[in-house]
């Protein structure tokens, strides 16, 4: 058994260790209205380079446990990396002192009953692991290119698996055991005035073609080579998928809401994002569409957010 | 806070014990135990979040050619047995492949040092740290007030670092900060003024900052901001208030002059750095009135890039960056400083919690000049006064940039006159730097907070500082967000 796989928690101590994290917070708090915690674990390993060499290899372990509770309308929230009986105890009381010395809340919600979950498979087994000889050779791929045309490759092959568990007062249960990763590569010249770009994030490390990774970056620093000097004015354009994803970004969250989302009901109602009041115009082209669809397959994490 | 004390010294043993025994080259060991308190009044709606986190992190070379870096959150024997020999196997498989790492020396510390603090911030009660928010937002409402926002944050953290040239080393560390915003909506859209600053302080901050006193004048500049003209395009001179030098200088001289971004072990993430190591010594960045600064020293003051020493064990030096307007220095690291010619780091590794130290700005400021402020204004005949930022853009060289500012004043003739909307200015670093004719005296000049600069993949959020004082740019291009 690979080490990465045996510092792992098997699934069945998780859910129980879940529940017996509920039965001491929900012992300590039985003032409290609302009870919620949610487990996380995650272990995650990082291969980073630069200027065609490896640099620092990362690999980090972690648990977090969280605990909302509600009383009379207040609420507060406490958080912990130490799942010691005592020191739980002890975060349910920070958590019950600040919600009773809190004002209270006048949009204050109920906690959310059992809920229906559509079943999703994001977990993949080879992600957690691949070996590290596999992933340095992806690494080595790219450096070789970028060396044999005068470039520097420089970037990061990340994988993660993370569970997270919801255990709620009121019934709901709600967990999520999943993989991710992202192999992302610049290659540049010329002290970055030459580069390409290239991204892949995944679930499955099988899905991962770091060859085409490389050779679109290669390709993309090769078109970029002695730009030329573009004057201001008006142009058609057309947006890398890549500068969109950044784009699409700024579109949702900005500056102006602080940090929020403009497309956040919040912000929307309190009239601080450029939607307010706007719901129902037309605001792009009939061939935009922007969706928010936590089950599209190329999507990684849980089906369910935070509360 | 539960106390790691004790706990560090016995996990380090263990974890050196096991380096030494498979070979290691060099190892390092850090054990952190934070504990963060946020407290939000937005509106009419409240709320408080508190997080107690801690773990190690364990670094080790290998062969002289691998680095390998592990960390965990669970901090007990067997726990630390498993990440020390994960960090050893991923140095040995990096070793294979990577070639001779330097260095640079440094001596054995056996120290204990803490930050000063007057006031407790967790001795103080939540009443009380709402109290102050509530009364602070209750001031800021009025027709067209949209938002109304006030947070306090604060942390403690121990750190223990031990490394197997020897070095033992205790520094806690206790941080405070409270910021204010309030948006208003009229005829110019939403206009925004807010307040912010963060310390290496207690609850002492808090108090001297006294937000309730603060709020109505921003709630006015707000209002008075969605009927206020747009600030109009063109060149001109410049006075930026000393929160916005304090940001200039973060994003255009503390970046570039991170030693790793300039080597291209940050390019694929946050790029590189106009500032290549051929220009050390030579160019010209700013005016002789710029004098920029590294130092992380307690003497430099209590601010978030403030220890006694790094996260690689390196003590906190005071080193210039500019001087007289000459690039003389990098912020460096122990692996990194040989490669300019350095002997020594000067002690610029820092992590987040227990994650990977990486090289991070300390205290970049820029010191104090002899200008008085009321003067710089009076010798000013036709240009404007930008108050603190709202929103900026800046290449990944750190060469070509636009900051936009809150609010702005037209001056003429000496004085400060109406007000202009959305203003922002643009400039290329050292053409800009070297526009600068007036800095800002020691009475102007504060120690200011940065809580939230990202960095490294996977990204990092650190503390940084910056001292400034207001000063001023000629001839600078200007326009009207």
């Amino acid at each position: 058994m690979d080490m990465a796989q045996k510092m792992m928690q098997p699934d069945s101590l998780l859910k129980e260790r879940a529940h017996e994290l509920f039965r001491t917070v929900k012992d300590a708090a039985r003032e409290a209205d609302g009870i919620e915690i949610t487990l996380t674990t995650g272990q995650s390993e990082n291969l980073r380079f630069g200027n065609n060499e490896l640099g620092q290899s990362q690999f980090g372990k972690s648990r977090n446990l969280s605990i909302r509770l509600t009383l009379d309308k207040r609420q507060a929230r406490a958080t912990t990396g130490r799942l010691e009986k005592s020191l739980v105890e002890k975060t349910v009381e920070k958590a019950l002192s600040q919600a009773r010395t809190s004002p209270q809340d006048p949009d204050h919600l109920p906690m959310l009953e059992a809920q229906r979950y559509h079943g999703l498979d994001r977990y993949h087994e080879r992600t957690l692991t691949e070996p590290a000889e596999q992933k340095a050779a992806h690494i080595g791929f790219a450096i070789d290119l970028a060396r044999k045309n005068g470039l520097l490759a420089s970037g990061v092959l990340g994988t993660n698996v993370g569970n997270v568990w919801i255990l709620n007062s009121v019934g709901l249960e709600a967990n999520y055991k999943g993989t991710n990763g992202f192999y992302s590569l610049t290659m540049d010249a010329d002290n970055g005035n030459q580069t390409g770009y290239a991204l892949s994030t995944f679930a499955d490390i099988r899905e991962l073609d770091a060859g085409k990774v490389a050779e679109t970056a290669l390709e993309r620093a090769r078109l970029n080579k002695n730009q030329g000097e573009t004057l201001p004015g008006k142009y058609d354009v057309v947006v890398d998928p890549y500068a969109w994803s950044e784009t699409l970004f700024f579109l949702t969250v900005s500056a102006t809401a602080g940090y929020a989302p403009d497309f956040g009901m919040r912000q929307y109602k309190e009239g601080r994002s450029y939607l307010s009041g706007r719901l129902g115009e037309k605001i792009m082209g009939d061939n935009i569409s922007i969706e928010d669809d936590a089950y599209h397959p190329l999507q990684t994490g849980p089906s369910f957010d935070g509360e | 806070m539960s106390t790691s004390k004790g706990l560090g010294e016995d996990l380090a043993k263990l974890s050196l014990d096991i380096a030494s025994r498979e070979n290691a080259t060099y190892a390092d060991f850090r054990l952190v135990n934070g504990r963060d308190q946020i407290v939000t009044v937005v509106n009419d709606n409240s709320s408080s979040e508190e997080t107690q986190s801690m773990g190690a992190g364990i670094r080790v070379l290998y062969g002289g050619t691998g680095w390998g870096f592990a960390e965990t959150d669970e901090t007990n024997d067997d726990s630390i047995r498993e990440t020390t020999l994960k960090a050893l196997s991923l140095a040995r498989g990096a070793s294979k492949i990577g070639s001779a790492v330097s260095f640079a020396d440094e001596p054995v510390h056996v120290d204990r040092w803490e930050s000063p603090v007057k006031k407790d911030p967790f001795d103080v009660s939540l009443e009380e740290k709402y109290r102050a928010l509530q009364e602070s937002t209750g001031k800021m409402k009025g027709e067209g007030i949209v938002v109304r926002r006030g947070q306090m944050n604060f942390s403690t953290v121990e750190k223990y670092f031990a490394s197997s040239a020897g070095s033992k080393i205790h520094q806690n560390f206790t941080y405070s900060g409270a910021a204010l915003a309030v948006a208003a909506k009229g005829p110019a859209g939403l206009q925004t003024r807010s307040t912010r600053q963060y310390m290496s302080r207690g609850y002492e901050l808090i108090d001297e900052l006294d937000l309730p006193t603060q709020a109505p004048e921003l709630t006015k500049d707000a209002l008075a901001l969605v009927n206020a003209k747009r600030c109009p395009d063109g060149k001109s001179d410049i006075i930026l208030s000393g929160d916005q030098v304090a940001l200039q200088v973060h994003e255009s001289a503390g970046h570039p002059i991170e030693l790793d971004r300039v080597l291209g072990y940050e390019a694929n993430f946050a790029g590189r750095s106009f500032l290549t190591p051929d220009q050390l010594g030579r160019l010209q960045y700013g005016s002789d009135k710029v004098n920029i600064v590294m130092d992380a020293t307690p003497e430099h003051g209590p601010g978030l890039g403030t220890f006694r020493y790094d996260d690689e064990g390196v003590k906190s030096q005071k080193k210039y960056a500019v001087k007289e307007g000459k690039f003389v220095g990098y912020l460096m690291s122990r692996n990194t400083a040989s490669k300019v010619g350095e002997a020594r780091s000067n002690g610029c590794m820092r992590a987040e919690g227990y994650h990977l130290p990486i090289i991070r700005m300390t205290n970049v400021s820029l010191e104090p000049g002899d200008w008085n402020y009321d003067e710089i204004v009076e010798d000013t005949k036709d240009g404007f006064l930008m108050v603190t930022n709202y929103g900026w853009s800046i290449d990944q060289k750190r060469y070509n940039f636009q900051f936009n500012c809150e609010k702005g004043y037209r001056i003429r003739n000496g004085s400060i006159e109406e007000m202009v909307r959305g203003p922002g200015y643009q400039g290329i670093t050292p053409e800009f730097w070297n526009s600068c004719d007036a800095v800002g005296d020691r009475k102007s000049w504060v120690l200011w907070g940065t809580p939230n600069c990202g960095k490294g993949q996977p990204t990092q959020i650190m503390i940084t500082g910056h001292g400034a004082s207001p000063a001023r740019f000629r001839n600078v291009k200007v326009f009207g967000a």
